[in-house]
């Protein structure tokens, strides 16, 4: 673990030593002389996606089918073409990911829970009905202070929970 | 095990702070019964992201190096 507020990323890590980059900050063109030449791999969750994933996405799956108008996806696509070239100059992939929600990772997921190769991790738990709880919950989260552990937001009473 | 008492309610569109949302049975999955519901709930964002992410390399990650970078 490095600390962020304290060292720049690059200056701590080889060069060309990362197999794998998951960027959740939006680091990754930044990060590019980082990767493994080669082998290595960049999945982004916070960049901004292709305007043709943008228009496959779960974001616009409804029933009315909204359509990416199309200069705005062409420039989605060109951008994302942009961080694709930049990211194989350094010999390595970078692509954008929209989480698809699906029972089935779900279930995958479970199993990793059960077999104890993946652990719950709670930060803080704030009952839906103590507005200022959640307020305060929030403003932690939105600043990015997010510390350790999700935020639980509890909306049903737990002693209502469901009986099995 | 009455099996409708556990599920997973996940991110889907909306409702996610409604005590009852409808939704299809695709996104959904049965919680493990010793997991609480808040615990239950911690998990589907960000470990399916994760899930889906480090799916995408091309073999084995085993004893590879992973950097998740955090901070703007």
């Amino acid at each position: 673990v490095i600390d962020y507020t304290k060292f720049d990323s690059r200056d701590v890590i080889e060069y060309g030593a990362v197999d794998f980059l998951f960027d959740t900050a939006g680091l990754a063109m930044e990060l590019l002389c980082l990767m493994r030449p080669g082998s290595s791999r960049i999945i982004s969750v916070s960049t901004l996606p292709s305007g043709n994933q943008l228009q496959d996405s779960p974001l616009l799956d409804f029933a009315y089918r909204p359509i990416v108008p199309f200069a705005f996806r062409m420039g989605l696509n060109l951008l994302n073409q942009i961080r694709k070239v930049r990211a194989r100059r350094y010999k390595t992939e970078y692509s954008y990911l929209f989480l698809q929600s699906t029972g089935k990772d779900l279930d995958e997921l479970k199993q990793y829970i059960e077999d104890g190769r993946l652990r719950t991790v709670i930060g803080t738990i704030a009952d839906i009905r103590d507005t200022e709880a959640v307020r305060k919950a929030c403003d932690v989260v939105y600043c990015g202070r997010g510390g350790l552990g999700k935020l639980v937001i509890r909306v049903s009473p737990p002693e209502q929970s469901f009986q099995s | 095990v009455a099996e409708n008492t556990y599920p997973y309610l996940l991110k889907h569109n909306s409702g996610s702070c409604s005590e009852f949302v409808r939704c299809s049975e695709e996104h959904i999955a049965l919680k493990l019964p010793r997991l609480s519901f808040e615990e239950a709930a911690s998990i589907p964002l960000a470990a399916m992201t994760a899930h889906q992410a480090l799916r995408l390399y091309r073999g084995d990650l085993s004893g590879k190096i992973v950097f998740v970078p955090a901070g703007c």
